[in-house]
């Protein structure tokens, strides 16, 4: 096991790398060079370009692009991301760890609730295969995957914010109230998250009734009918364990669509995450702070991944071996 | 190749003498019961036609390719042009999903929308397709360290937070409906890719394809005549999802004001620019008109690939090649 793990987080260097090198090419990619993001035109004017090239020596910018990705990593590395343009030379870091909570916290409340109302109706679906049940759960399934989740959050909003009042339209919290772990924060969630997770429950919901057929009418569930054990414990033992714990690896696979998905939300919802900061900050063409966004959301996708792989070798044994 | 249509022609009634008159009977009629003339893409064909959902979905995204083809026909006004005499008006007889905020009429823009859209979906899509055919294939048939190389690089495609990427570079390359169709493009091939790629590695070792390497035949010669007329059927269903996915990007961009932008319209740039409460609540046509043309067009393609998957029998096949 601790062999699978090492090698599993040598394979994902490389993957930093990588990824580090695409979002430096996408900065290089944006307009205009950062000295002058970062001088007032004003002050512009009166500078000759011989104090512009000084300034660009300053940082490092007059040296070849190559060099320039080498420098910019090894900052990258010791966790300095650069400094927002528009919110006055805050480091972007510090941004985007105070805007992490809320997206996680999102993202997380968004695959419990995929993955618990997913599981149930994929079972159902599955156990009752060819009922009026099973037909409408697996349209209603079509519906989900098809509507685009910022409708979803729209509909939400005017259904159940706006027509019948129940929830709120806007942020985490009412405002001017108390913050924290509280009733209104889980208030104020619910139709994102319900926005947020309708792919989610449509698609696990689909792989979890596939994999229950799949395994119903696997031979050693036969064997156990055979050895005349009870229907109860053949499905929870044998058919759920089998079937159910594959999917924990789409999880890991589903993250970076959920990332985007979250982006979109929040942007709907005001919810004050990573999503809605890098939102604000490409109308603003705030680029540090953009390129932070990006990397943030690949290092979690990557590390999520990492660690859905992990979980599945230790609860599989024919992976870590394999 | 004929001669093995002859040679597997041939050895049919041979073993059929072998055996019992009447059993040579039975399976005379059995071969008559599935007449012999009939390809397997005619049979496909027959099975998509059977299956009533991705008739519908095929049925509604013709209505809506003819509707959007022929706008200016159907549909008397001018899409980008402000009638600024009737802002807002709710759906009537002549505005039959009523007006904008600039009172130009909102069927005509829909109409005009669904041109982006299909057009958005297929030209991505096209340019995947073709990304993803090259690596696969190289990777499937050169094998080794390319092949290796090629598939962690298309794993990490995979876990990048693809959305998030695009919606940056549609944010840094400015909204323009071309950028959009190449940005989606160039991000969605790695399904594509391991799809051709698995799918070679299956075909190289089948009896046929050997024989027919054994009796000379070039390495193109077998993609195009084996391996290509094998894959359609899975593509095609990757395609028409992948279509599905390219509409729904488009629209999520467009959506954040990164895509299609004024005056032209999209569905997703046309809830956009309904979005704040005000609009929501009073004047819901806006954004209610084109979210439904977006989940009609999304699940009309849905059921198509869904009824092709099943034409096709995508699944059973893709289980036993992975």
């Amino acid at each position: 096991m601790t062999q699978y793990i090492i090698r599993r987080i040598l394979i994902s260097i490389p993957l930093l790398f990588l990824l580090s090198l695409t979002s430096f090419i996408v900065f290089q990619l944006a307009p205009g060079d950062p000295i002058q993001a970062l001088i007032d035109p004003e002050e512009m004017l009166y500078m000759g370009p011989h104090e512009i090239d000084e300034l660009l020596a300053q940082y490092g910018l007059d040296k070849p692009v190559p060099v320039q990705y080498f420098l910019w990593l090894k900052e990258a590395i010791q966790g300095n991301l650069g400094y927002s343009i528009q919110t006055h030379n805050v480091p972007v870091l510090e941004l985007i760890l105070d805007r992490l909570p809320p997206t996680i916290s999102l993202m997380t409340a968004t695959v419990a609730v995929g993955l618990a109302l997913g599981l149930l109706f994929g079972v159902v679906s599955a156990l009752y295969q060819y009922s009026r049940m099973d037909y409408t759960l697996t349209i209603s399934a079509f519906f989900m995957l098809s509507v685009p989740e910022f409708f979803f959050a729209l509909m939400g909003m005017f259904i159940f914010a706006v027509t019948l009042g129940w929830f709120p339209t806007f942020g985490m919290w009412t405002p001017g109230g108390e913050t924290g772990i509280n009733w209104d924060l889980l208030h104020h969630a619910v139709l994102p998250v319900f926005a947020l997770a309708m792919n989610d429950i449509a698609g696990l919901m689909r792989y979890a009734r596939a994999s229950v057929l799949d395994t119903i009418s696997a031979d050693f569930v036969t064997t156990a009918r055979a050895k005349g054990l009870s229907e109860r414990l053949i499905l929870w033992k044998h058919v759920f364990r089998n079937a159910l714990i594959p999917i924990v690896t789409l999880i890991g696979l589903r993250l970076p669509v959920l990332f985007g998905g979250a982006l979109i939300v929040e942007t709907i919802f005001r919810w004050p995450g990573v999503g809605l900061l890098g939102y604000t900050a490409l109308l603003q063409r705030d680029y540090p702070v953009i390129m932070g966004v990006l990397i943030i959301s690949s290092v979690i996708t990557l590390a999520a991944n990492l660690l859905t792989d992990i979980a599945y070798a230790w609860v599989d044994p024919r992976v870590r071996h394999s | 190749m004929s001669t093995e249509s002859q040679a597997a022609g041939a050895s049919a009634p041979q073993t059929g003498g072998g055996i019992s008159q009447a059993a040579a009977d039975l399976a005379a009629e059995e071969i008559i019961e599935l007449p012999p003339e009939l390809s397997p893409f005619r049979r496909a064909f027959r099975r998509f036609l059977a299956h009533k959902l991705a008739l519908a979905g095929l049925i509604c995204l013709i209505i809506m390719a003819l509707l959007a083809a022929t706008q200016a026909i159907v549909s008397p006004f001018d899409p980008e042009k402000p009638h600024l005499f009737k802002v807002n008006r709710p759906p009537d007889t002549v505005n039959w999903m009523g007006t904008d905020q600039v009172g130009r009429d909102v069927f005509s823009r829909i109409l005009q929308g669904a041109r982006v859209s299909l057009s958005v979906g297929i030209v991505a899509v096209s340019i995947y397709v073709v990304i993803g055919f090259i690596i696969g294939s190289i990777a499937g048939l050169a094998g080794g360290y390319v092949d290796d190389a090629l598939m962690r690089f298309t794993d990490f495609v995979m876990t990048f937070p693809t959305f998030i990427l695009i919606i940056i570079l549609a944010g840094i390359t400015g909204p323009n409906i071309f950028n959009i169709m190449v940005i989606i493009g160039i991000f969605g091939w790695p399904g594509l890719a391991r799809l051709f790629r698995g799918n070679i590695l299956v075909m190289r070792e089948l009896e046929y394809v050997m024989a027919s390497s054994a009796l000379g035949a070039s390495q193109r010669y077998i993609i195009i005549r084996h391996i290509l007329p094998n894959i359609v059927g899975p593509v095609t269903v990757a395609i028409t999802l992948g279509v599905a996915g390219a509409i729904l990007a488009e629209a999520g961009l467009s959506f954040l004001g990164f895509g299609v932008t004024e005056p032209a319209a999209s569905w997703g740039s046309m809830i956009n620019s309904a979005r704040g409460i005000a609009f929501l609540a009073g004047f819901p046509w806006l954004w209610i008109a084109p979210g439904a043309a977006i989940s009609i067009a999304v699940l009309s393609i849905n059921f198509m690939g869904d009824g092709l998957r099943d034409a096709f029998d995508v699944r059973g096949r893709s289980q036993s090649g992975e």
